[in-house]
């Protein structure tokens, strides 16, 4: 029975999981496509640009990924062998990607955001029996928008 | 200078590899050594099952507990069974004297406790349509105190658990899921105690009656009654009915056994 229930979960993990994230990087690849002229820069400068600054404000994005029951499981057979957890590298690439677009989208109209620092935290760190893993990542920086 | 952004062709942050392959290796990787090291395993336990005395299996037992019978009065039924133990006992010696109880249910089925606890539903016995039968069914689970089956089990049960518990920690996905995957095994073995087992029964079948009659019946009833699709078997604690019958039947005319005219079983359920 244990072994049925086991089985169940890793198939729909893997079915629900492959089709969440196939539609979440058509997603992210699409938005990234249409903000691809915003700069995204780390210096505290901003780039060279004609105009008189209109608006400066605090941009800020963030995403909470979860994992499923496929992946975890890969993961904690990783955790056995060591090496690359491959099973959880989408997971990463997905939420920083996420999150650096949130950030873009809320400030509509800006012309560079500058200073951008990416901050993760993986939530509910005890990996007791039936708690989440996810991970979380924020990114913040300063749109400025110029006229 | 005018910016104009530019997406990366490919994402070098996700690893090429197909997650069902690495699957694949991984798994079968861990399947792979942990078969080894149950084997291992195995011949560790047989071994160092010659080495602990009866006393010290009894002193094993003493810190467990395990569910006995009604309380109260014994019935006429749990009396006669009682006494028909007594009387198989010099037929098949323990180290140490063999209770047993009748417990009120409908389940067709016996247990045997460490400890030389023998536990008999009353739906089994309202099965017996001889005496023989259940002189069959008692020398069975004779046959596993005789064979320390109970021992075998619990030191590869207790072995694995504790190396689970040191290489995975205590809640695990793996761990459960070796567990389940290695609980297959370990009822495949037990299989084998069970048939052991019923070739001892048929030995005390012949030294209480002197002959064998009756030994088949029970599993005639059983295999008659149940069908168990083929596919399940291997989940199976116990080897199929049919086989059981043929094995027996072999191992008698093997062993010489006379087939002769059965007891009743004389004790009714009030």
């Amino acid at each position: 029975m244990e072994f049925a229930t086991f089985i169940v979960l890793m198939l729909l993990g893997y079915g629900f999981g492959t089709w969440a994230e196939r539609r979440h990087y058509k997603s992210i690849e699409e938005r990234e496509l249409k903000y691809r002229n915003l700069p995204t820069i780390g210096l505290k400068q901003p780039l060279p640009q004609q105009g008189r600054v209109m608006k400066t404000q605090l941009a800020s994005g963030n995403v909470v990924i979860s994992v499923d029951y496929f992946k975890r499981f890969l993961a904690s057979l990783r955790n056995f062998f060591g090496g690359r957890v491959s099973s959880y590298e989408t997971l990463v690439d997905r939420a920083r990607r996420e999150a650096t677009l949130r950030m873009k989208e809320s400030c509509p109209g800006a012309t560079q955001i500058i200073n951008v620092r990416l901050e993760t935290a993986s939530l509910s760190k005890n990996t007791k029996k039936g708690s989440i893993g996810s991970i979380e990542v924020f990114a913040y920086g300063t749109a400025i928008t110029y006229k | 200078m005018e910016y104009s952004g530019k997406l990366p062709t490919s994402n070098v942050n996700v690893s090429k590899r197909t997650p069902l392959k690495e699957l694949g290796v991984l798994l079968g990787g861990l399947l792979g050594l942990c078969f080894i090291f149950y084997l291992c395993l195995g011949w560790a336990v047989d071994f160092s099952i010659q080495h602990i005395s009866p006393e010290e299996e009894n002193d094993l037992y003493a810190l467990m507990k395990f569910p006995t019978g009604e309380e109260g009065k014994a019935s006429d039924q749990t009396l006669a069974v009682q006494a028909l133990l007594q009387e198989l006992q010099k037929c098949a010696p323990l180290p140490y004297q063999v209770n047993i109880d009748v417990a009120e249910s409908k389940q067709v089925n016996a247990v045997a406790f460490p400890g030389g606890h023998i536990l008999i539903f009353s739906g089994l016995l309202d099965q017996m349509s001889s005496e023989n039968e259940l002189v069959f069914v008692l020398g069975h689970e004779l046959g596993h105190f005789k064979h320390r089956d109970h021992l075998r089990s619990l030191g590869r049960g207790l072995v694995l658990w504790v190396m689970s518990l040191f290489l995975l920690g205590p809640d695990n996905d793996v761990g459960w899921f070796l567990f389940g995957a290695l609980g297959v095994a370990e009822r495949t073995h037990s299989r084998e105690q069970e048939s052991a087992a019923d070739e001892y029964a048929l030995e005390v079948l012949n030294c209480h009656y002197g002959h064998v009659g009756g030994s088949t019946k029970f599993f005639e009833h059983l295999r008659d009654k149940n069908q168990t699709p083929e596919i399940l078997k291997y989940y199976s604690t116990h080897p199929s009915d049919q086989k059981r019958i043929d094995n027996l039947n072999a191992l008698a005319v093997q062993k010489n056994f006379r087939v002769d005219v059965v007891k009743p079983w004389v004790v009714s359920t009030q």
